[in-house]
């Protein structure tokens, strides 16, 4: 600030590292990230590694019958997480399950995205009655019980990976909508939104360099909260049997190794971890992408 | 009202807001023109409607009545109406830098924008452009590369200026232009427009709260209260000799330091406790 003294032509020597970084500015360096992201990446990362490579590591079908049921995880060597009610590997089965938990879980939140931002912008940017008319549909959808929703549109479209997809996809976008249409509302106030448009700038332009870009930031916190709980459902729904039954899911493992909850409850316990994980490691990203982005408010 | 050699005309501007508590009519038939090159200051206290006056000239909020001219020919108040020669004309610079720039946009870019979106046909010079921006700035190109939050608060303000020049305006608009800088930068970017004015033959709308910017600045000033314009005239007529009581009450209001020199008496602070 000092140097612009008089006439002389000011040259950048030390910026002011002020704490409105730019997002991707944010983003860089390793260093600076919370524990929590760390640590949660650190586990998705596994899990998706265990995902890619469960065909390799256990090529057959998981739903093969390879042993005695029962088996303890380590009484035979082989099967190092014992086998369920119809001796089939549960190791095999719980990467085979990864494979679609986190699938289901990561296109049902991009669907949600898509749909909850693009309602959002629209809501936000052009008020009035598309605003209301928009925010009212949003409503309708926050009211009824997802998981419910999620039920009934998984009987009347039939189990398959796209319904699921769609089905928690549909249930989940509300939350984004609202996120970004507050943003919006904020945003397009702003001088440098309102000047753009002074110059001739037209809705589509002002909307995707100046709004959508500027909003995205909670997005992408809510969107990795969005896909533990689309994990969980996906669970929830697999273990009602309401899932592609010729998919393994660590919902559908619990659901099978009910009937045996006392007498074996490693079959339970075992998928069961394998969500409280999964779900941990990506609320952890969530509260660690919200630390990162948004260095003033630590919730 | 002449508008025959005014630069900008404005004839019974209002401009209304529907807030939760009904309407409210920030600015109420307010005339005024600015001449060729000179500087206008519009003052009055906060919430006079002095810069919602300024950005319904500029197109940023509609206005509910009033007309406008440029160089006597009609200025729609919907910018999507005005050409692009007539947008050009009118730059604005914004009190608060930090949102007067997309975050996520590099000085360059920031500077490129209004010839994108200003310029009919290609600019086979449009990529030097913004470093020619920042010349008259007084910023060097090593500016370019850099994100508005890594500028300090003068750097940014000169950035706003090079934005309100791209398209070599004969009006600058400037919205407490000033107001938010430390006294030693508001002298740098006072200097840089009044020199700005004189080379290039500007005119200044000026929107201020501060009465030593404008004794330094303006030709004419204008008041604003509640929305409406008391007075205008020439500097001198409006500080020497006040139309209006709110004018003198305004111009009584600044403290001045000749004002306190000699009866200034410091007064020991008492120790706590005591009394």
């Amino acid at each position: 600030m000092t140097q612009t003294e008089g006439s002389a032509v000011a040259t950048p020597d030390r910026p002011t590292r002020s704490r409105q970084h730019g997002f991707l500015a944010r983003i860089r360096g390793v260093a600076v990230w919370p524990l929590r992201l760390k640590l949660g990446l650190v586990v998705l990362l596994v899990e998706v590694l265990a995902a890619v490579l469960a065909s390799h590591l256990y090529p057959g079908d998981p739903f093969a019958m390879v042993e005695i049921p029962f088996l303890k995880p380590g009484e035979m060597s082989g099967y190092p997480l014992g086998t369920d009610l119809m001796g089939r590997d549960i190791a095999a089965q719980l990467l085979h399950g990864a494979r679609f938990s986190l699938l289901v879980g990561l296109a049902a939140t991009l669907i949600a995205t898509v749909v909850g931002v693009t309602i959002g912008l629209l809501s936000g940017y052009f008020g009035g009655v598309i605003d209301h008319s928009l925010m009212r549909l949003t409503e309708l959808f926050q009211v009824i019980p997802h998981f419910l929703l999620a039920i009934t549109l998984v009987s009347i479209l039939g189990a398959t990976l796209g319904n699921i997809i769609i089905a928690i996809g549909i249930t989940s976008w509300p939350m984004i909508a609202r996120l970004v249409r507050a943003e919006t509302l904020i945003l397009r106030e702003l001088d440098y939104v309102k000047i753009s448009a002074v110059m001739g700038a037209g809705t589509v332009r002002v909307i995707v360099t100046h709004i959508l870009p500027n909003a995205l930031p909670p997005v992408v916190v809510a969107a990795s909260l969005l896909t533990a709980s689309a994990v969980l459902m996906e669970c929830g729904l697999a273990f009602l049997g309401l899932s592609d039954v010729s998919r393994v899911s660590w919902g559908g493992m619990i659901g099978a190794a009910r009937e045996a909850l006392l007498d074996a409850p490693y079959m339970t316990l075992i998928p069961g971890a394998a969500i409280v994980l999964t779900v941990m490691a990506l609320s952890l990203i969530g509260d660690g992408l919200n630390q990162l982005l948004n260095p003033r408010g630590h919730a | 009202m002449t508008t025959a050699s005014s630069l900008l005309s404005a004839q019974g501007v209002s401009v209304s807001f529907n807030g939760a508590r009904g309407r409210v009519d920030a600015v109420r038939d307010v005339s005024l023109d600015i001449q060729p090159g000179e500087v206008l200051a519009v003052i009055g206290e906060s919430g006079s409607g002095k810069s919602t006056l300024a950005r319904a000239l500029l197109g940023m909020v509609p206005m509910r009545s009033g007309q406008l001219h440029l160089d006597g020919e009609h200025l729609a108040a919907d910018t999507r109406r005005r050409t692009l020669a007539q947008k050009r004309r009118i730059g604005m610079i914004f009190q608060d830098s930090a949102a007067a720039f997309n975050p996520r946009f590099t000085i360059e870019r920031i500077l490129l924008e209004p010839f994108t979106l200003m310029t009919s046909g290609k600019d086979p010079h449009k990529a030097q452009r913004p470093a020619e921006l920042l010349d008259k700035v007084r910023l060097s190109s090593d500016f370019l590369s850099r994100y508005p939050h890594e500028l300090s608060g003068g750097q940014r303000q000169r950035v706003g200026i090079a934005r309100a020049l791209a398209g070599d305006p004969d009006l600058l608009i400037c919205d407490e232009a000033v107001s938010a800088l430390d006294v030693s930068v508001q002298a740098q970017i006072l200097n840089l427009l009044s020199d700005l004015q004189e080379e290039g033959g500007l005119s200044l709308l000026f929107i201020t709260h501060d009465l030593s910017v404008v004794e330094y600045l303006a030709d004419r000033v204008a008041v604003m209260f509640r929305g409406e314009l008391l007075e205008t005239g020439s500097l001198s007529e409006v500080f020497d000799a006040p139309k209006t009581d709110y004018t003198h009450r305004l111009l009584q209001a600044v403290p001045r330091l000749d004002d306190f020199a000699g009866d200034l008496v410091g007064i020991a602070p008492e120790p706590l406790g005591r009394s």
